[in-house]
């Protein structure tokens, strides 16, 4: 009975075709002589058949064809206009108390080498949805910043997180890959996620919010926030790198790690763009 | 805006009409997936478009060489987790009920009862098994559906899944487990309502399984 019992335990993988060759083989040499495990499998095979013949009788109809080819049609003649995405719905308004402290502000900015180093590999990992929505909930519902000079937010943030913070390198990471894009600093404020210290810097793309969140990694450990997954991108330097990506409070978030600094990045624009972002940072 | 949008040459717009094509040789199995996890077919045709053009937008992410079709239902199984539902997968109480439980212990069926359940001689469920089956899956808390789907309806891999949900492997494999119970346990019940079966045994139940988990340690 026990064998009986640690096949069942296999069966799943086995019927899913995930099994390891000898573990399969090891399955197969108790299905010969088992008809009660045999017929679990005949079982699971039928059920899975049932759904893979439904699926077979399903085909999309043309219209969702011609609507796809259109929409692509579109984006491909002008990558400048955008179908509006459900996030742009939510209103700049909310952030429109910064955009008021941004003032005279911080436009010229030395595009200093923002350490484009070594990717660093991050993991997948599971637990603490709550570190998602605390970093998304910043950016949904911004606070004013408590400093507007990035040097200053520099000097001030930086022993405060036990990272450096660079909010200059940022804004001119934010405009790579284009130009003529427009990138403002709007000021910085120290969050605590997890209780533990982020700088929080808020930027201004072409009209939209961004916010990215510096800090030490090994105190906001973002490897274990739940709900993100993880994708290897490639930055327009060419450089390969592993991002993990969430979403709540309805904006996108990407995170990684880099020479033991921990980033987040969140905005009002589609996921893609955020990890666009990222990747470049 | 476009101002993340990678640089784009002239030369790129065949390349990218090429990749919409092959992107466009999965519609159905896009479709198929959608028509599952929003169960509606105006949301599916939203869901499908949505996350097709993502998929041409980020065509340079596209690993030439893997999986394509994978590719796509990872970003639609996302659009459809991030856009299509608040608040992302949450975990269902069925999930948190069964936490700490033996999975087998409950909805047993014995083998007599499972070839009753299948067409003579054949891995195929009774037609009437088949409708139900169908109700069955629509009615799965999302996370167990979209494992499920991906599984059984497209055959990827638990690795590919657990990249389009962003979770461990062993999460997949649990969630396809679970997701079998639930569904066993929907066929068993309607094929007893049917007349196809008779209640299984219990002592014949009790013999195999339904021992407590304690006293099973003990016996092993
Ligand atoms: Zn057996």
């Amino acid at each position: 009975m026990s064998n009986c019992r640690s096949t069942q335990r296999a069966l799943p993988p086995y019927v899913d075709g995930e099994l390891e060759a000898s573990d399969t083989l090891h399955v197969d040499g108790h299905l010969d002589g088992c008809l009660s495990c045999s017929e679990r499998v005949a079982f699971s095979r039928s059920m899975k058949n049932a759904l893979r013949t439904e699926r077979k009788h399903t085909v999309a109809p043309d219209s969702l064809r011609a609507r796809i080819q259109r929409s692509a049609e579109r984006t491909r003649a002008s990558e400048q206009v955008r179908r509006p995405s459900w996030q742009s719905a939510i209103p700049w308004a909310a952030a429109a108390a910064i955009a008021i402290g941004i003032g005279g502000g911080t436009h010229a900015f030395g595009s200093h080498d923002s350490g484009k180093g070594g990717g660093d590999s991050v993991n997948a990992a599971a637990a603490h949805s709550v570190m998602l929505d605390e970093f998304a909930g910043y950016h949904a519902r911004p606070l004013p910043p408590e400093e507007l000079d990035p040097v200053r937010v520099n000097s001030i943030f930086s022993p405060i997180v036990g990272v450096p913070v660079h909010p200059k390198n940022f804004a001119a990471a934010l405009m790579e890959g284009q130009p003529t894009s427009m990138s403002k600093f709007g000021g910085g404020r120290l969050m605590r996620v997890h209780s533990e210290p982020a700088a929080t810097l808020f930027y201004d793309v072409d009209g939209q919010r961004v916010t990215v969140f510096v800090f030490d990694p090994q105190r906001i450990r973002i490897r274990s926030a739940c709900c993100l997954s993880s994708q290897v991108v490639r930055s327009t330097h060419g450089e390969n790198k592993t991002i993990l990506v969430g979403r709540a409070k309805g904006y996108p978030l990407a995170a990684f790690e880099r020479d033991g600094i921990g980033y987040a990045v969140s905005a009002d624009m589609s996921e893609k763009d955020v990890i666009g972002i990222a990747s470049n940072l | 805006m476009g101002i993340f949008a990678f640089r784009s040459k002239p030369k790129q717009s065949d390349a990218a009409k090429e990749f919409e094509d092959n992107v466009l040789t999965h519609l159905d199995s896009m479709y198929a997936v959608a028509r599952r996890l929003t169960r509606d077919p105006s949301t599916a045709e939203d869901l499908v478009h949505d996350a097709t053009l993502k998929a041409l937008k980020a065509r340079h992410q596209f690993e030439p060489g893997t999986n394509l079709k994978a590719w796509l239902l990872r970003i639609l199984t996302n659009t459809f987790i991030n856009s299509y539902r608040r608040g992302g997968l949450e975990r269902s109480t069925v999930e948190n009920a069964q936490d700490g439980t033996d999975p087998v212990s409950d909805g047993w069926i014995s083998a007599a009862s499972m070839r009753a359940m299948r067409e003579p001689e054949e891995e195929a469920l009774r037609p009437v098994l088949r409708e139900e089956l169908s109700r069955a899956v629509d009615e799965l808390p999302d996370e167990f559906r979209v494992a499920i789907v991906l599984c059984d309806v497209e055959e990827l891999s638990y690795k590919e899944i657990a990249d389009a949900m962003g979770t461990p492997i062993g999460t997949v494999m649990s969630r396809i487990h679970r997701a079998r119970k639930i569904l066993q346990d929907r066929l068993r019940t309607h094929a007893i309502e049917a007349g196809i079966i008779e209640p299984d045994a219990t002592d014949e139940a009790h013999e195999n399984n339904v021992v407590p988990l304690a006293a099973r340690r003990i016996a092993r």
